[in-house]
């Protein structure tokens, strides 16, 4: 192409690209200043010195998270998540299933019920009151069941076994195959793709879950990791403010560990898992929010 | 005049009696599908006993909110009282300053945080180094999949009084601010957050449907002397309407239910005035002070709010871009 570029689009090029670097600086300066700060000593912390590079490096706050509650936090996250991830999975695609086969003549009926609790619920307190009755505050099985059933994954899965070609069910069902071995046999292993993607919402949905647990759970044994790092999060919350600031007493403002470094390397323990897996998952969310964006 | 109405009363007949024939047929089809394929419609039953339980029996619960609710009689039996929870709602102290939190923040979002996504994908758009434009974006998704907990605390420590906000604003020889002291900061750094948050993951969705434009639509307007500004105008802009119309329907759906996990996350009692919003007052209210009812009351005065928005919106939208969500 032999176009010739105009002075103002030129200028335009590079301004993009420098543009493009400033953005990407703005989307991982915090986690690195947070990485940064949790293995900082509290002089430089505390007079606001570090910014990249960690100063007078010590892993003090890890230490102390490593032998507390922290550790609880992670196997009941690892617990909800899997649990959760796998029910939640399996009732979505046995669902998706029926809706996606014609033969089902009640699947726009049933597709309706389902669509409409997108855009209406009973909201928050119905719905405690529905868990409370069924005996399931403050335990595992209350967090495990209530997440991840939803009409919006649902339909994404539905989608895409529509695509798949009707003949290979037909040919299945004439060697007298029944649905649930279709499904199980023919259906799961060619929709791979989608279900790895739906699975990898549900884990990252579940992992970074606060709501629902915070509601449900008040035995601190029971706890995911969102909510003991929310708690340490929190806990200086006052501290942040000018009035809380002089309720500090001298040996929490002198103490070794700053607040902000135990806030950073809280944050850092929420959050590592997802980024050490993130550059390597990326291109699976990215692929499902596109089967997500098709209109039925 | 007799004979008119005879012939009207047969004609209704013979539609009633094509309507029985038909609904026979249905309900006859449906007998032979559920023979002849049972377990399609099994396969059926965990979805729907997991979302009446806990979409359709809530749903249900929002008579709470019109009665005095009575953990013993439940649901069912709680005397009825109308609408005294409403009443005592809209005559509180507390209602107008929800309802303002709520939709100031809302307003914000969407004026601030809708088009950020689509400018942003006009400009990857743009890109002409292939590797540069995969690594942009790929950062730009990553801070979308950090739970609201880490973005909370990583706000916390950017603007608290030794974080680097406030170091730079010592550097430039000005007074440190206390960020969460101050009410008039609480919007800004929560509309802001969430732009950081998912400025990026929003992108992809605008950038996904301007990749299916026809390119020859450029190449025709090049050659017609179109400028660079010219073709988003009147190319890139009016092809991506579709994906605009109706992501705006969703986000105006959404304007009475500023979500309760990031307000209830950053807010202390200091600036309760300008950050308390509907969602966190209903749990104050209803989990914290035990007032089930009043607060289911407020929780469905929402729910409607946002329905009428999503219809009227999805309306509007139908009428001037001839694009709609239903």
């Amino acid at each position: 192409m032999a176009v010739q570029k105009s002075a103002g689009e030129k200028v335009f090029i590079y301004f993009n690209v420098i543009f493009m670097l400033c953005m990407s600086v703005i989307m991982l300066y915090p986690f690195i200043n947070m990485a940064a700060v949790s293995v900082s000593g509290s002089y430089y912390v505390n007079a606001g010195l570090v910014s990249v590079w960690p100063r007078d490096f010590n892993i003090q706050a890890y230490k102390e998270f490593l032998q507390g509650s922290i550790i609880i936090g992670y196997w009941n996250s690892i617990q909800y998540t899997a649990l959760g991830t796998i029910f939640a999975l399996f009732i979505n695609a046995l669902t998706a299933y029926s809706l996606s086969d014609k033969a089902c003549l009640i699947r726009k009926p049933i597709t309706f019920i389902i669509a409409l609790t997108m855009f209406f619920s009973g909201g928050l307190i119905p719905w405690y009151m529905v868990i409370r009755r069924l005996g399931m505050i403050n335990t595992r099985l209350g967090i495990i069941i209530t997440y991840g059933v939803a009409a919006f994954y649902i339909i994404v899965l539905r989608t895409f076994f529509q695509q798949l070609p009707d003949s290979l069910k037909d040919s299945a069902f004439i060697d007298g195959a029944n649905d649930f071995t279709v499904f199980t046999k023919i259906i799961l292993p060619l929709s791979k793709p989608v279900l790895a993607t739906v699975s990898l919402w549900l884990i990252v949905g579940s992992w970074n879950s606060f709501f629902v647990p915070f509601i449900l759970l008040n035995n601190p044994n029971k706890f995911p990791l969102q909510l003991i790092v929310a708690a340490i999060v929190r806990k200086g919350i006052m501290a942040l403010t000018k009035e809380g600031l002089s309720t500090l007493s001298k040996e929490e403002i002198l103490r070794p560990v700053a607040e902000n470094t135990y806030r950073a390397a809280a944050i850092m323990c929420a959050s590592l898992p997802i980024i050490v897996v993130y550059p390597f998952l990326q291109k699976y969310f990215v692929k499902g929010v596109m089967i997500g964006s098709l209109k039925e | 005049m007799n004979v008119k109405l005879s012939s009207i009363k047969t004609e209704g007949k013979d539609q009633e009696a094509d309507l029985i024939k038909r609904k026979l047929s249905y309900s006859y089809r449906l007998r032979r599908s559920v023979a002849r394929r049972p377990l399609l419609y099994l396969m059926l039953i965990p979805g729907m006993v997991w979302f009446v339980i806990f979409c359709y029996w809530p749903m249900y619960g929002i008579v709470m909110g019109f009665q005095d609710y009575d953990w013993g009689k439940g649901f069912f039996g709680s005397p009825f009282v109308g609408l005294k929870h409403f009443i005592r709602f809209f005559n509180g102290v507390y209602a107008w300053r929800i309802i303002r939190n709520t939709l100031v923040i809302s307003v914000w979002t969407v004026v601030f945080g809708f088009p950020a996504p689509i400018i942003l994908a006009l400009l990857i758009n743009e890109m002409r180094n292939n590797t540069y434009k995969r690594v942009v974006q790929t950062i730009s998704y990553l801070p979308y999949f950090v739970s609201t907990v880490v973005v909370v605390g990583i706000i916390f420590n950017l603007v608290s009084f030794s974080g680097p906000i406030n170091a730079f604003l010592v550097r430039m020889g000005q007074q440190p601010i206390y960020f969460m002291a101050e009410s008039g900061w609480f919007r800004p750094i929560y509309v802001l957050s969430g732009i950081w948050q998912s400025v990026g993951w929003g992108s992809i969705i605008y950038i996904a449907a301007m990749a299916g434009i026809n390119p020859e639509l450029y190449e025709a307007a090049i050659v017609d002397g179109a400028k660079k500004l010219q073709q988003v105008r009147y190319i890139t802009l009016p092809s991506i309407m579709p994906t605009i119309a109706i992501l705006l329907i969703l986000q105006i759906a959404s304007f009475m239910s500023v979500g309760f996990e990031k307000i209830y996350l950053l807010y202390n009692p200091i600036i309760l005035e300008k950050a308390d919003v509907i969602a966190t007052y209903v749990y104050r209210e209803g989990l914290v002070s035990m007032n089930y009812s009043y607060a289911a009351a407020i929780g469905f005065f929402q729910s409607v709010v946002n329905l009428i928005l999503l219809l009227t919106a999805n309306k509007i939208t139908k009428v001037f871009t001839e694009h709609s969500f239903f």
